[in-house]
């Protein structure tokens, strides 16, 4: 079992242009899911849905460089979107700070959004055709070291 | 044995120029850090305070007030002097909590004050001190609760106003302050906010189970509780006040929007897919003569009565689930 599992890891690694999953659940019952996650033009607007998100708790969304567990994915483009024109990071809060509302997109009933990012395949000199990019969730800056929000879904570039 | 450890701590903070508070329940200790408690100027004047053996999963609340009974929760308390001592993360638009370990823990304290039923304190009369208390995180458990004399010197007190009124209504009716309500999951209220003073009320969220947007609050959880403070500046004439509005969560009610009851032989119709908090519907019928169900398509065959039953899940702690009945009288 674990060597077809390695075999996986190895495929997926060795492809370029391997299929990632498109959705995937997180610890707290939510899912996220995009809309594209393999050969993905750089520059293009990916679709980002959520659905059971908790409410109470603030995320941003963007596209950064793949970490490991536990460790805060600083390598993004983007960053902390607190002005919300960059397009390449969105932040979504229910309960923001005074200067977040309006920027800020409240979630839906249900823990639910729709929103959209735009990527490129670079974040400043990283290229994410050589290192490993996700499209990142994680709880917004008034929770900024709680690691327990962190879920991603690789990505990769044409 | 632990009163004589109290009390062998204390005589030692004295010997050192310290004081540690009296707990006689509680495990948090505490000791005024660089400022002496007794002799303070009634204008005002800023004491700072160490804490060990912090609650380990929940804040504090320290304010000036008077000494309460033995036994009993402080309930003339300064309003505007209380300071939340916590780890847990800001709440948005209220000052961060003070970390227990990492912040100067300093509370200002004056010699009169009106406390929040607009009762004026002095306290060269009355016996002030600091009352500490567990946070919202904990309410109704009193394991926390200490006081700690403080002393004024003989002078001049700020002049004291007597804190605005704030007076709150939803949909016509009373609420009352510190009194919990009811509130379901997005469903939204709107307060409706009066104050003697005329003055513009801020709302405040203190608990992220709730969202403030102007004066209408959404529950963001259908278990846990808000509380809402409702904060006037006051004017020249009253002073600044601030109540507490505080909810129970329910569990919120899913709807799917208009049912149809009236269909065509032949003809496809289409019901709502999912429920107003984005949960798939589920259709069956048992009438499948008549109807037949795929998805959320329902496609009607001959003249009758189509029965159908509309579910969708409940989710822990947010909503119930969804049940609907629905009767298509199809016709030709």
């Amino acid at each position: 079992m674990r060597k077809w599992i390695g075999l996986g890891v190895a495929a997926l690694v060795l492809l370029p242009n391997a299929a990632f999953a498109t959705s995937i659940a997180g610890p707290h019952g939510e899912t996220l899911t995009v809309n594209k996650t393999s050969g993905i033009k750089s520059g293009s607007t990916l679709t980002i849905q959520g659905l059971h998100f908790d409410e109470t708790v603030g995320i941003y969304i963007e596209m950064c460089q793949i970490v490991a567990k536990g460790v805060r994915p600083s390598i993004c483009g983007g960053g902390a979107d607190k002005t919300g024109t960059s397009g390449a990071s969105v932040w979504i809060s229910s309960n923001p700070p005074n200067y977040g509302i309006g920027l800020a997109l409240p979630y839906k009933p249900g823990g639910r959004f729709t929103t959209a990012i735009k990527v490129s395949s670079k974040i400043g000199k990283l290229d994410c055709h050589k290192a490993k990019c996700a499209i990142y969730v994680r709880a917004d800056h008034t929770r900024g070291d709680d690691r327990s929000y962190d879920i991603y879904l690789p990505i990769s570039f044409k | 044995m632990k009163k004589r450890y109290l009390t062998g701590a204390i005589a030692l903070a004295m010997v050192l120029g310290a004081t540690s508070v009296p707990a006689a329940n509680a495990a948090t200790t505490i000791s005024a850090q660089s400022s002496p408690l007794t002799n303070l100027d009634p204008a005002g004047a800023d004491i700072h305070l160490g804490l060990q053996n912090f609650p380990a999963n929940h804040g504090l609340y320290i304010s000036e007030g008077v000494q309460p009974a033995t036994g009993a929760h402080a309930t003339s308390l300064f309003d505007q002097s209380t300071i939340w001592v916590s780890e847990s993360p800001a709440i948005p638009n209220f000052p961060a909590p003070l970390s227990p370990t990492k912040s100067d823990v300093k509370i200002h304290v004056v010699g009169a004050f009106s406390n929040a039923a607009g009762v004026a304190v002095d306290c060269h009369i009355s016996v002030c001190g600091l009352f500490f208390r567990l946070d919202h995180t904990a309410p109704g458990d009193t394991s926390e609760d200490q006081f700690f004399p403080i002393t004024f010197k003989a002078g001049t007190s700020a002049p004291v106003l007597a804190p605005d009124t704030i007076s709150v209504s939803v949909n016509g009716s009373v609420v009352p302050a510190n009194v919990p309500g009811t509130l379901a999951y997005r469903a939204p209220i709107t307060f409706v906010v009066t104050t003697g003073s005329g003055a513009a009320v801020t709302l405040t969220s203190f608990t992220p189970e709730c969202a403030v947007s102007g004066f209408t609050i959404t529950a963001l959880k259908g278990a846990g509780q808000c509380d809402i403070a409702v904060a006037s500046p006051g004017n020249t004439s009253v002073g600044p006040k601030t109540s507490h509005y505080p909810f129970n969560l329910a569990l919120g009610v899913q709807s799917a929007g208009p049912l149809k009851s009236a269909a065509k032989v032949g003809k496809n119709i289409s019901l709502a897919k999912e429920t107003n908090f984005g949960e798939k519907i589920t259709y069956k019928t048992s009438t499948p003569k008549i109807c037949t169900v795929a998805g959320n398509s329902i496609k009607v065959h001959i003249s009758g009565s189509c029965a159908l039953v509309a579910t969708a899940i409940a989710r822990s702690g947010l909503y119930r689930a969804y049940s609907a009945k629905m009767v298509l009288t199809v016709s030709k």
